[in-house]
C-alpha cells in the first residue's frame, strides 16, 4: 500500500494532485471482448444440447476429466480478467503541480514509472483517432520534453483536449512563478548591491573626515569610544563626533581641560 | 467455546482439504488430480500474487476490498465445488 494520501511512490508532501487519470474503459475492449467470448465458449453447448449434455456428462465415465477441466477454464477465465483488471486499475496518469506522472502497469511482473517536471514541458498535443474514440472522447496525449528526456505519451486517456489544457497551463503557471522568482532574486541582488556602495561610499567619507578631526580635535574623536551605537555627525568643519542623542561626558586624561568639563551635557 | 472450534477449524480445514485431495489421487485417476492439485497450486500462488501487486499500488484500499473478496469467494467456491463433485462422482461410479 502506498503511504497515506499518496499516489505514487516518490510523491512529495506539498505537491497538490490536479489531476489523476485512468485509461478510457473502452480501451480495454479487447480483455472485455476476450473474456465474454470465454464464458459464451463453455456457456453455449450447455444451451444447445441441454439435457442431453447435462446427462451424458453424468453418466460418462470420464466425468472427473471433465470437472477438472471445466473447474480449470473457470479458474483460468477468473486469472485471465483479474489480471486484465490489474493492468486496468494500476495503470494511471497523476498529473501534480510540479510533475507530469506515468504509471503502466504491463502483465503482473513489469511495472513503468516515468516522471517528468513540468517546467519542461516544451509542446503538448492530443489527438482522438478513429470512430470510437471520436463517439466516446478518448484519444492520446503526446507531451514534449526539453532535452533528451523521452517524450510522454498517455495513450486512451478520457478528454484528450482538456488534459493536454491543463498541463500547458500548469507549464505556463510555473514558468510564469519561475521568472517572478528569478525577478524577485535580481532585484534583490541589485539593491544590495547598491546598499553596499552606498555603505562603501559614507565609510570612506567617514575615513575622510574621522582623519581629518583625529587631526583638528584630537580629545573628542578619544570620547567616541564611550558610545555604543554611534552616530556619525559633523558639527562644524573643524570637527566631526560620533556619539548617541546625547552624551554626559566624563572626565578623561586625555580630555582638554577648559574646553569639556565632568558632567557636562552635549546636545547634538 | 466458539473462539475454539474457529481456532481448531482454521487448522483442521485445510488438512481436510489436503486429505480429499490425498484421497482422490490414491482411489482414481493418480495423473489427473496431480494435474489438477498442482494447477490449483499454481493459480493460488498467481492470485496471492496479484492481490498482493493490489494492495501494493493501490491509493485506496476501499476500491479493492470488494474486489478482492469476490475473486477469492468466486474461485474458492470453483475449487472446493470441483473437489466436491469428484467425491461425489466417484462415490456414485462405486455404486
Amino acid at each position: 500500500m502506498l503511504s497515506k494520501g499518496a499516489y505514487y511512490d516518490e510523491q512529495q508532501s506539498d505537491e497538490k494532485i490536479i489531476h489523476f487519470i485512468r485509461r478510457h474503459p473502452l480501451s480495454m475492449g479487447s480483455w472485455i471482448v476476450s473474456i465474454i467470448s470465454l464464458v459464451v465458449a463453455l456457456i453455449i453447448p450447455f444451451v444447445i444440447f441441454q439435457e442431453d449434455i447435462i446427462k451424458g456428462i453424468f453418466i460418462s465415465k470420464n466425468i472427473h476429466y471433465i470437472i477438472v477441466t471445466i473447474a480449470c477454464y473457470l479458474l483460468l477465465i477468473f486469472a485471465v480478467s483479474l489480471t486484465s483488471w490489474i493492468n486496468y486499475y494500476l495503470d494511471v496518469i497523476v498529473i501534480t503541480s510540479n510533475h507530469l506522472v506515468n504509471i503502466k502497469n504491463i502483465g503482473l511482473f513489469r511495472r513503468e514509472v516515468s516522471e517528468q517536471n513540468l517546467a519542461r514541458v516544451q509542446d503538448v498535443s492530443s489527438k482522438m483517432n478513429g470512430f470510437w474514440q471520436t463517439l466516446f472522447r478518448y484519444g492520446t496525449v503526446y507531451v514534449e520534453t526539453a532535452g533528451e528526456a523521452p517524450n510522454f505519451i498517455m495513450e486512451n486517456v478520457p478528454r484528450p483536449y482538456k488534459i493536454a489544457n491543463t498541463i500547458m497551463k500548469l507549464h505556463e503557471s510555473i514558468i510564469n512563478n519561475n521568472s517572478q522568482i528569478t525577478q524577485e532574486i535580481f532585484v534583490k541582488k541589485q539593491n544590495n548591491n547598491l546598499i553596499n556602495k552606498k555603505v562603501n561610499n559614507n565609510n570612506k567619507n567617514i575615513n575622510k573626515n574621522s582623519i581629518n578631526n583625529s587631526k583638528i580635535n584630537q580629545p573628542v574623536a578619544n570620547l567616541t569610544n564611550t558610545s555604543k551605537n554611534n552616530k556619525s555627525l559633523i558639527i562644524n568643519e573643524n570637527t566631526l563626533i560620533n556619539l548617541g542623542k546625547s552624551q554626559d561626558f566624563k572626565k578623561n586624561k586625555y580630555s582638554q581641560e577648559g574646553e569639556l568639563q565632568e558632567g557636562q551635557e552635549i546636545k547634538f | 467455546m466458539i473462539n475454539k472450534i474457529k481456532k481448531y477449524l482454521i487448522y483442521l480445514l485445510p488438512i481436510i482439504f489436503l486429505g480429499i485431495i490425498f484421497f482422490l489421487i490414491i482411489s482414481y485417476n493418480l495423473y489427473l488430480y496431480l494435474f489438477y492439485l498442482t494447477y490449483v497450486i499454481i493459480f493460488g500462488i498467481y492470485s496471492l500474487f496479484a492481490i498482493n501487486q493490489l494492495y501494493r499500488y493501490s491509493h485506496t484500499e476501499s476500491t479493492i476490498r470488494p474486489i478482492v473478496i469476490i475473486y477469492t469467494t468466486v474461485s474458492g467456491t470453483v475449487i472446493v465445488l470441483s473437489v466436491i463433485l469428484l467425491i461425489v462422482t466417484r462415490w456414485s461410479l462405486y455404486a
